[in-house]
């Protein structure tokens, strides 16, 4: 039930469920896993934070460049 | 210079298992009590892997790589519960169709944050909007994270990788 409170708290509906753009969830998914993988592969802090910051840069780019060249066949 | 690099190697290899490397492994394999000191060692290792599963990061934690561990637990909880929020299709155990068991084996990785589901999801998955889409992909991707960092956790316990 604590969980549940939890859900709710976090997100403001009492069916627990949040409601965020596209780009803020692709950005928060970007983040989590550019973390996940610089703690995975680099050694020192200092490390990390760069490869965590240039894999999210990454990420981002790539997602905004794939949704550019999709563009013309979205319609 | 040379000290400080010297200083620096042992507090970032500080765990109890990082004095065997993988070459100390074969030695002790072929030396007369090598063998039962590799399968103890396998076993704790294995035992470490189980841990880091059922919980992201308590691998890292029994290896005291603190860091780590606090990196796995926040990102794969991190993940799995904004999935949950965003009402993310959560796959149960249903053999037969190999789409919906490996989403389930995605889904499984996450631990304890898969029985943790029931609580964040309280309405149930809504994949008719993008977000409960997503919501799919950020339990999966949670799901992979922690099975690197169960991988991960094994090869350090190994003595495998030192880093």
């Amino acid at each position: 039930m604590t969980a549940s409170r939890i859900a709710y708290a976090l997100s403001g509906d009492p069916l627990g469920s949040v409601r965020i753009s596209h780009f803020f969830a692709m950005s928060v998914f970007a983040l989590l896993v550019s973390i996940a993988l610089a703690g995975l592969t680099k050694r020192t802090a200092k490390e990390r934070v760069k490869y965590a910051a240039s894999c999210f840069v990454k990420f981002l780019v790539a997602a905004i460049a794939i949704g550019w060249l999709m563009y013309p066949f979205s319609r | 210079m040379k000290c400080q690099a010297a200083h620096k190697k042992t507090t970032l290899n500080n765990s109890p298992l990082d004095d065997v490397s993988g070459v100390d492994l074969i030695d002790a394999a072929s030396s007369p009590v090598g063998p039962q000191n590799v399968t103890s060692r396998r076993i704790l290792a294995l035992c470490i892997a189980i841990a880091a599963w059922i919980i992201p990061g308590l691998g890292h934690l029994a290896l005291k790589r603190w860091g780590r561990a606090l990196i796995f637990f926040a990102c794969v909880g991190g993940l799995a519960i904004t999935g949950y929020l965003l009402r993310g299709n959560v796959f149960p155990r249903r053999p037969g169709d190999l789409f919906d068991t490996l989403g389930f084996l995605a889904d499984a990785s996450t631990g304890i944050f898969y029985v943790l589901a029931r609580f964040f999801e309280r309405a149930g998955p809504d994949v008719s909007l993008a977000a409960g889409d997503y919501g799919t992909r950020f339990i999966a991707a949670a799901g992979i994270v922690n099975l690197l960092s169960v991988f991960d956790a094994y090869e350090i316990a190994l003595g495998r990788r030192t880093m």
